[in-house]
């Protein structure tokens, strides 16, 4: 199925201007999504799996917009400069400008991994459903494992074979090569994965595993991580550079209450 | 046939005038300078211009091409790509940083070789923007791929290859008894077992660097190196740590590429400290670094001795 090609564009302001790329459908789109990516060195994991995502979304004729959150990716801003409430300001710009784009469509805000915070926090009354792609949901237990990874790294005969003393020393303010400096730091380590208070409250979608009772009890739909999307945040993974059936097939699932006959 | 030719001539020529107009329209932060610039096929990137200052009134410095390493896109891993982009536009050069077929955005592209893709790109460039001179080269495959469209094109007038291809031969072995005697002897008997590993499992480690990278059939890197800088091509080699695999002596580069290496254009490093994406904040910042100070030395100064 041919989709017109993903169009780069600017967002934000001029003093916060925010890289994004919009995969727009052939037709008027049935919905918009905008994709909230994960935070640190999953971010450029996790941007090949994100276009393909965004790209089967467009061939099922819905329009959707991938960003980097200032201070991240292609964005502006120093890497200091990022943080976790600049990501829900952020992606508050995001909807809007989908909004501006596609008025009168169903808007949904999809997550992935840490992007699942800012997508909760973001989200609104007006939001038609929150999608949460493996999310992450505890702050405090993340930054733990990524502690202790980078420890790993650092000390890892494999990724420094060459080094004269392992560990090779930490970075000052840095996690696994990223920027996490102490106020970030505590802002993460705060940080859960919940639904907004707002009345009526977006329906809320899954892919993957949620342990949190009380998000678990807000699911309408779960579906399992496909295979090729199970290793991506912590490898670059073959698995996940092209749309495999099983990918292809989550996605469908995902966006099946916008593309069904029942839906039209 | 012909008529195959109009529609492409026709289509290139949309295609330029529709990248005259993102180029015009500066998108972003103007002490950036940043546009979103099409090539078609789905293809796109992002160009850093230098802050007109800068290159007013002198010789365009030469675009530099940040090809993809690996699967990673267009920013580069840990954001490598953005923050050298924007330091090598201030120091006067244009950058592209844009993703190849199957790689960020860009639909697969069976139909062309990717080095045709990039020689494309270099056209249409030199078209609206008016580049005249190219550097080309990152990380691992986009040294490979750097190095063959350096050789390929006359235009590129500097090479970047960060762990780019190198041959093992006599020194490699040195550095593996090296690092051998460096190691503690309670790990002796494991790098042994690795050695003498049933043939398989050695197969499979040899498939990991010269079947899985595209390096020139053996032999001809001598020869290639030697008419790229005969006719005057700046080389930036540097190895880290992070292929060990193939390389582990500084003397490899030599033995590798004849006395080539030794010509007053090529620049080699090796930092064994570094890993392959250069994780660490530090290492980036020293690498991105290191290529402003090439960059200056080999171009900006090369070009202020011309016009004086």
């Amino acid at each position: 199925m041919m989709t017109p090609d993903p169009e780069p564009l600017f967002i934000g302001t001029e003093a916060r201007t925010l890289s994004a790329v919009l995969f727009r459908p052939e037709e008027n789109p049935r919905a918009a999504v905008v994709l909230c990516p994960p935070f640190f060195h999953e971010q450029f994991l996790s941007y090949r799996l994100l276009s393909l995502v965004a790209r089967r979304l467009a061939e099922l004729g819905i329009a959707a917009l991938r960003f980097d959150y200032y201070g991240s990716g292609e964005s502006l801003g120093d890497d200091d400069q990022f943080s976790l409430s600049g990501a829900v300001a952020d992606t508050r710009v995001a909807i809007d400008d989908m909004r501006r784009r596609f008025p009168r469509t169903p808007l949904i805000v999809m997550g992935a991994r840490a992007g699942a915070w800012p997508a909760l926090a973001a989200s609104d009354a007006n939001i038609a459903r929150i999608w949460l792609w493996q999310p992450l949901l505890d702050g405090s237990r993340w930054l733990a494992e990524l502690d202790a990874r980078d420890a790993d790294e650092r000390a890892s005969t494999f990724r420094y074979p060459l080094l004269r003393q392992w560990p090779k020393p930490a970075d000052r303010d840095h996690l696994l090569g990223s920027w996490c400096g102490s106020a970030l730091r505590a802002e993460l380590s705060t940080v859960r994965a919940q639904l907004p208070l707002c009345a009526p409250r977006p329906a809320l979608d899954v892919v993957g595993e949620v342990t949190d009772a009380a998000l678990r009890a807000d699911i309408a739909k779960q579906l399992p991580t496909p295979p090729a999307a199970l290793h991506w945040y912590t490898e670059i993974d073959m698995h996940a550079a092209f749309l495999s059936p099983d990918l292809a097939h989550c996605v469908d699932q995902l966006a099946a209450p916008f593309t069904t006959r029942a839906a039209a | 046939m012909n008529a195959r030719h109009a529609i492409l001539d026709e289509r290139d020529a949309l295609l330029d005038r529709a990248t005259e107009a993102m180029v015009e329209q500066n998108q972003t932060h103007p002490a950036i300078a940043e546009h979103a610039i099409t090539f078609g096929d789905g293809l796109f990137g992002f160009l850093t211009r230098p802050p007109h200052n800068v290159a007013a009134g002198s010789e365009p410095r030469p675009t530099v091409l940040l090809l993809n390493a690996g699967l990673i896109h267009r920013s580069g891993p840990f954001r490598l790509h953005t923050h050298l982009a924007r330091e090598l536009a201030k120091a006067g050069h244009a950058v592209l940083r844009f993703d190849l077929p199957g790689v960020g955005d860009a639909a697969f592209d069976h139909e062309r070789a990717q080095s045709q893709i990039v020689v494309r790109i270099m056209d249409r460039l030199q078209r609206v923007v008016g580049s005249s001179g190219f550097i080309v080269g990152g990380i691992c495959s986009a040294a490979d791929l750097g190095w063959r469209v350096a050789v390929a094109d006359q235009r590129v007038r500097g090479v970047i290859l960060l762990d780019g291809v190198a041959r093992k031969g006599f020194w490699f072995h040195v550095g593996q008894a090296q690092l051998f005697l460096r190691r503690s002897p309670r790990r002796w008997f494991g790098m042994l077992a690795r050695r003498i590993a049933p043939a398989k499992t050695q197969l499979a480690a040899r498939a990991s660097d010269d079947d899985l990278r595209e390096w020139p059939t053996i032999g001809h890197e001598r020869d290639e190196l030697a008419q790229l800088v005969a006719r005057g091509t700046r080389v930036l080699a540097l190895y880290t740590g992070g292929v060990a695999t193939y390389f582990l002596h500084r003397r490899q580069f030599l033995a590798s590429f004849g006395s080539a290496a030794q010509h007053p254009n090529v620049q080699f490093d090796f930092w064994p400290e570094c890993d392959h994406l250069f994780m660490a904040a530090g290492d980036r910042v020293r690498l991105r670094r290191h290529i402003g100070n090439w960059c200056i030395r080999e171009f900006a100064n090369a070009d202020a001795e011309q016009s004086a």
